[in-house]
């Protein structure tokens, strides 16, 4: 059964890998890359508890979507 | 442990996500970083399928993979540099690997022992809910995220008109 523990540590993970990624990456492209998988990690999580713990107000998708855009600019 | 098709396509997705992810921290050349990107963001997308956030799973896809990947490889392609994973990874690289591993224990312990509020089953909620909690409730923040696009966007321009 799929339960929101799984959620947490999948992005624990991305968010872990991102994080060396920016530590340990010389050029500027590949640390700017890193953050988007830690981005990406932060978005998962605000979904996962959005959806398990409150979906009639949908707050964790939004604010994913404003994540999404300001990663965009 | 039942095997529903939920739980086979989380895992699925995690193993394709969290592979190309230590893809895109490892790998030596830098155009295979940002298409291992592009897979890594796919498979988050998936995972938003999963949880019932359709329409946000097709934002993802959108946006990352259409148009942040393509910025990033046409960033590489134009600003050439040296290859090799000399030129890549910096020194700290045992430091970055400590407190990354830090990191991950410290997240996962919390993320196994907390004692989450009771969750309710995935269901699917509706876009016009959605939609309705981004214009209304969410409106000034949505006009400030428009701005900041257009100050990057400003800001772009500027820097590129400047090298001329």
């Amino acid at each position: 059964m799929l339960s929101l523990e799984h959620f947490l540590i999948l992005s624990g993970f991305l968010f872990a890998i991102g994080l060396y990624g920016v530590l340990a990456r010389r050029n500027g492209v590949l640390v700017l890359m890193a953050i988007e998988l830690m981005l990406q990690a932060v978005n998962v999580n605000f979904v996962a508890f959005a959806m398990f713990l409150d979906p009639l107000r949908a707050m964790g998708q939004v604010f994913a979507v404003f994540v999404i855009c300001i990663a965009a600019a | 442990m039942t095997l529903s098709p939920q739980l086979v396509l989380f895992i699925v997705f995690s193993i394709v996500a969290i592979y190309a992810a230590f893809g895109v921290v490892t790998t030596e050349n830098v155009v295979h970083s940002a298409l291992s990107l592009v897979v890594a963001v796919s498979a988050v997308a998936g995972i938003f399928f999963v949880l019932y956030a359709d329409f946000l799973g097709l934002v993802q896809i959108l946006i990352y993979g259409g148009a942040v990947a393509m910025l990033v490889l046409f960033a590489l392609m134009l600003t050439r540099g040296g290859g090799g994973l000399a030129n890549l990874d910096n020194r700290q690289k045992p430091w970055a690997l400590v407190v990354a591993g830090v990191t991950l224990a410290v997240i996962l312990f919390v993320a196994i022992s907390a004692a989450w509020p009771a969750q309710q089953v995935l269901q699917r909620v509706s876009i016009q809910q959605l939609g309705r909690s981004l214009f209304l409730q969410w409106a000034v923040p949505f006009e400030l995220v428009s701005l900041v696009l257009l100050v990057a966007l400003i800001g772009a321009i500027v820097i590129a008109r400047q090298e001329e």
